[in-house]
This record gives C-alpha cells, structure tokens and sequence, in this order.
C-alpha cells in the first residue's frame, strides 16, 4: 500500500500518492502473435496447427491427435454456448490469436483470451486450467 | 511562426492550458486505449478508492510545471470505468470518464501519445504557473487495481 509523501517541486511543494506497482516480470500485455505462440509447447503447437488446417474439413478425422474430438461438432453447453458447437469457437479461437493486430495485440487478462482457453481446454488443446494459467502468465521479460 | 498574446518565445512556465479535446473527451464514452507504460514515467497504484469518488493523486501548489504524460489505468480486467479529474491552476480543465472497460492495461489519457508497441509516451504537455492537482476514480469500491501514470517537471 501506498503513502502521501510531500516534497519540493520547483519552488513550491507536491504532495502525491505513492505506490509503485511491482516491477513486472512477464509481458502480458500488447504481445505479437509471434510472441504468444511462444507461451506453447511444441506439441501443443502442433495439435493447434493441425486442427486449424483441418477445421473446415468437416470429414477429417481428428481421433488420432485430438483428446476431445469426439465433441468437436456438439453444442458448447459446458461454457454456456449451446448456439454454438466447439468447432465453430475454435474458429473464433483462431480468429482471436491469428488475426489481432499488433497494435494493440494479445492480452493475456482479455476476457475473450479466458475463454479461447476454456474452449482450448475443452477439445484437449491445453491440458488442464493449471496449464492455462501458466501460459497466461505471460511472456518472461 | 505566429505567436499569440500568451506565447512566450524562451523561458520558463509562461502558459496554463485551459482546455483539452481528444477522443476522450470528445465523447465520454471512451473504452480506453491499450498501452504499456513507459520505463520512464512514473506510475502509482491508486491504493484504496471508494466507487465513483475522486482520490487525490497528485497536488502541487506554489510553482510552475509540465505535465508531458497523464493518464489512468486499468490493471486487471475486471468491468468498471475509470475517471481522470485534472485541475490547472485552479480550474477544472478536463474530467474523463471512460466507458465500461473489461480488460488490463486500458488507459484514458489527458497527456500523452501512443508509439510503437502502445507505449505510452510524452505528448503536448498541460502546463501550469502556479498548482495542479490529478484526481482519478473506479466505479468500484477497490484497491490497487487502477494506477495513475504521469510525468513531471517544474519550470522556472
């Protein structure tokens, strides 16, 4: 917590509050998407990049890499879109990390981040909420 | 190169803004603009502020100075809007209340500009002769989640 500290100012004085935030330790904000694909595991990279080369094929079988593939095309209900079907928001989801622009870029405290996360976890992208909050820790400076 | 009345071509504070325009103010509706702090402003965390009432953040009295960086900030992305009251040698010249932001690291900015990487940098500065004082607010009752970020010199 912070403090009034008064002091000379030219002549005068100033009184402001003082309360430094702490010295950041991880870009969370404003990063490229060059920047937050590195938050990824190679693996997790690789399911990524598959399932978003395939996403619109609607034959392609993803049993042999994806964990959740067997609820890919069903009503998002479990996160509360059950307009939607998981495949339809993993389209967002690449929409969101492929198509930002720089800047301002990605946040890693974007309420449409969080959820991209959800929906990772879901289909099995992202292994646990663990993970996920390690990977929203940001990028260490 | 025109001067006008209150142009002074060398010295120290010869000038008080009176009035700012820019988008914030312009409309009040203002959902903030995403920025990174620049390493060499200073930035301070509100401490504990009771919704919708103004915090004294800053208040000089008794010299002349430049204000090349002001600015609020959010610093997690839970809903609120934020507010920057900045009174110039005893006049209220500007009080921006942004929109509902939902995310970390939204500034509304009195002085300032954006460079590369939304840094914020200095811009045109508010300049005083005799006080300033910097008062901001959360729609929230909360603490340290909102920072002030500015930059100072006096004048002579």
């Amino acid at each position: 917590m912070g403090d009034y500290v008064q002091s000379d100012f030219g002549g005068g004085s100033i009184t402001e509050w003082v309360s430094p935030p702490p010295t950041p330790t991880h870009k969370t904000e404003g990063l490229t998407q060059g920047e937050w694909y590195r938050l990824f595991t190679g693996p997790e990279l690789t399911m990524h990049n598959r399932l978003k080369a395939y996403i619109n094929d609607m034959s392609y079988d993803f049993s042999s890499f994806l964990p959740g593939h067997a609820i890919l095309d069903t009503p998002a209900t479990a996160l509360g879109r059950e307009d939607a079907s998981y495949r339809d928001l993993m389209r967002d989801v690449f929409e969101i990390f492929d198509k930002s622009t720089n800047p301002p870029g990605i946040s890693c405290a974007s309420p449409r981040v969080a959820f991209a996360m959800q929906v990772q976890i879901a289909l099995g992208l992202i292994s646990s909420q663990a993970r996920s909050d390690e990977i929203l820790l940001g990028l260490p400076l | 190169m025109f001067l006008s009345s209150n142009d002074v071509p060398s010295g120290g504070a010869s000038k008080t803004t009176t009035s700012i325009a820019n988008r914030y103010t312009a409309t009040n509706t203002s959902s903030g603009t995403a920025v990174t702090v620049d390493l060499t402003a200073l930035e301070s965390l509100s401490g504990s502020l009771t919704a919708n009432t103004l915090k004294e953040m800053v208040n000089i009295t008794g010299a002349a100075g430049k204000l090349p960086i002001c600015a609020v900030l959010t610093k997690n992305a839970t809903a609120r809007t934020i507010r920057l009251q900045v009174t110039i040698d005893g006049t209220y010249i500007i009080n921006l209340v942004s929109s509902s932001i939902s995310a970390s690291g939204y500034a509304v900015i009195a002085a300032g500009t954006t460079g590369s990487s939304s840094v914020l940098m200095d811009g045109e500065p508010l300049s005083f002769k005799t006080s300033c004082k910097i008062e901001i607010a959360s729609s929230l009752t909360e603490s340290d989640n909102i920072s002030l970020v500015y930059k100072r010199f006096s004048e002579a």
